[in-house]
């Protein structure tokens, strides 16, 4: 695999360096991704959503078919869980404000640098089974919060599952309403399902993409353009899937950008915070988006463990360059 | 010829017509109807209609203004009130009488609606805090006319964002007719 850098920006920055021992700590830790606990991870998940119960959607007073079909109680049990026995301190982070959210926090303690906090989310509510949403993101996320979790950054990591994503950006927009914002941040939403074939991926409105859906979507606002730089040299000639990156101009927020904000990163854009996310574009190619065909089976486990590489490499540079 | 003499002979039409007019000024009385609205990334305004009145003053070729738009009030804008000054640029060719300006205002109409009462509306209220008070607009007047004492002007358009998160809140709002008085 390869990685490309296609960066449609705006505004100009200077690129922030890495320094030479990051980038090989960054490249060496996520080489010990292990493919397999991911994808077992996105099955164990998506079967637990099956059989969880499902939110009132009567409640939410919306007749669609995937709302009536939205499940967080398992998943974010095993995210806690699985956190916990990693021998990190979890916290549950709830509002009682209708519809009700707990999200699910973890942070592993900085070296040197302890009140520099670097995030990486994912929520963990899903339609159906959610194998590509999100229960790819969730594995992800776990599987990076396993690599680190006995070797800590300089910078603390906080480790977030993010609830009721699907029906507003809801755990997420409190979450940075009331918690202090990450010196930087990476989120997924979709990241495992791949199509080589031309045709195969459509381009979001406004931002010309690649015939084939085989690449990861890295997509930054103004403010994180350079922990995007950062990420396109550590992560250049590794393992990791065809990378496409968009930057949004200024915050990232906005009317025209839109399609660039539809997952959890939206309400850190919003604050004007830096926020990096990771997506395979979700429906702008994958035909079970929302759909009780998004399974496990569906995915392409090396383009995932990829994804997860890269995410990886981004957590350990932000986490640990000067 | 040189680049420059072309550029200079491209301009110079445009610069008599400014010139030519820099030594008289002129006070109006303009009035008409609009229609706005403000737009974020998931949010946007009912969109509101209503009337305005504003004072203009011209020197030559610059202009500089004041007015006040009025729309009905509503919950998403209880205060509904917008304070402008404009300052730019017009050009006399015959009748015809564009108008380019800066527009600097402060507003109780860019309130953005809330999705409907039980669905989650925590970004949405983010965004709304986005919106802010006061903005910041290019106005533009392409269908602009005189007639002795009297200017007519239609499909004006402003085009801006709010300060409090430039370029992330965005308004545009459509003057669809007016009148005005000169003396």
């Amino acid at each position: 695999m390869r990685t490309a850098f296609l960066c449609l920006c705006f505004l100009g920055c200077a690129p922030l360096g890495v320094d030479s021992a990051t980038t090989t700590k960054a490249r060496a830790i996520a080489q010990e991704v292990d493919g397999q606990r991911v994808i077992d991870d996105v099955r164990t998940l998506s079967t637990q959503h099956l059989d969880d119960s499902h939110l009132d959607c009567a409640a939410l007073n919306s007749k669609l078919d995937s709302w009536c079909n939205l499940s967080n109680s398992r998943s974010r049990a095993l995210v806690m869980a699985r956190l916990t026995s990693l021998g990190l301190q979890v916290e549950l982070e709830s509002s009682d404000t209708h519809p009700v959210t707990t999200n699910v926090v973890a942070e592993l303690r900085g070296t040197s640098k302890p009140d520099e906090v670097v995030m990486i989310a994912a929520h963990f509510d899903a339609f159906y089974s959610g194998a590509d949403d999100n229960s790819s993101g969730v594995a992800a996320m776990l599987e990076v919060a396993r690599l680190l979790a006995n070797r800590p950054l300089a910078r603390t990591v906080r480790f977030t599952g993010f609830d009721l994503e699907e029906i507003g950006l809801v755990g997420s927009t409190r979450h940075v309403a009331t918690r202090a914002h990450p010196k930087a941040s990476l989120v997924f939403d979709c990241i495992g399902y791949s199509d080589t074939k031309p045709g195969s991926q459509s381009s979001l409105p406004g931002f010309p993409t690649p015939s084939a859906g085989d690449f990861l979507a890295v997509i930054g606002n103004d403010v994180s353009r350079g922990q995007v730089e950062q990420l396109f040299t550590v992560a250049k000639d590794q393992e990791v899937p065809t990378l496409l990156s968009i930057v949004a101009p200024g915050r990232g927020a906005g009317p025209l950008s839109g399609n660039l904000m539809r997952s959890d990163h939206a309400p850190l854009w919003l604050a004007g915070e830096s926020a990096v996310f990771f997506t395979d574009t979700a429906n702008f190619r994958n035909p079970n988006y929302h759909l009780p065909t998004d399974k496990a089976d569906t995915l392409d486990q090396p383009f995932l463990t990829g994804a997860t590489r890269a995410a990886a490499m981004a957590i350990v540079t932000w986490g640990d360059a000067p | 010829m040189v680049y420059g003499e072309r550029v200079l002979r491209v301009l110079l039409p445009f610069v008599l017509a400014v010139s030519s007019s820099a030594a008289w000024a002129e006070h109006a009385i303009i009035a008409g109807g609009f229609t706005a609205t403000t737009a974020a990334s998931f949010s946007s305004s009912p969109g509101v209609s209503g009337f305005y009145a504003a004072w203009q003053y011209r020197t030559g070729s610059f202009v500089s203004g004041l007015g006040l738009r009025v729309s009905g009030a509503s919950a998403v804008n209880p205060i509904p009130l917008e304070a402008f000054s404009r300052n730019g640029l017009t050009i006399e060719l015959g009748p015809y009488v564009p108008l380019l300006a800066f527009e600097l205002g402060v507003s109780g109409l860019q309130g953005l609606a809330l999705p409907p009462s039980m669905r989650p509306q925590d970004f949405n209220r983010a965004e709304n805090r986005l919106t802010g008070f006061f903005y910041v607009a290019m106005h533009t007047e392409a269908l602009r006319f005189q007639w002795k004492r009297f200017t007519v002007s239609a499909a004006g358009l402003d085009v801006g964002t709010s300060l409090t998160a430039a370029g992330t809140v965005l308004r545009l709002n459509l003057e669809l007719v007016s009148v005005g008085v000169r003396w």
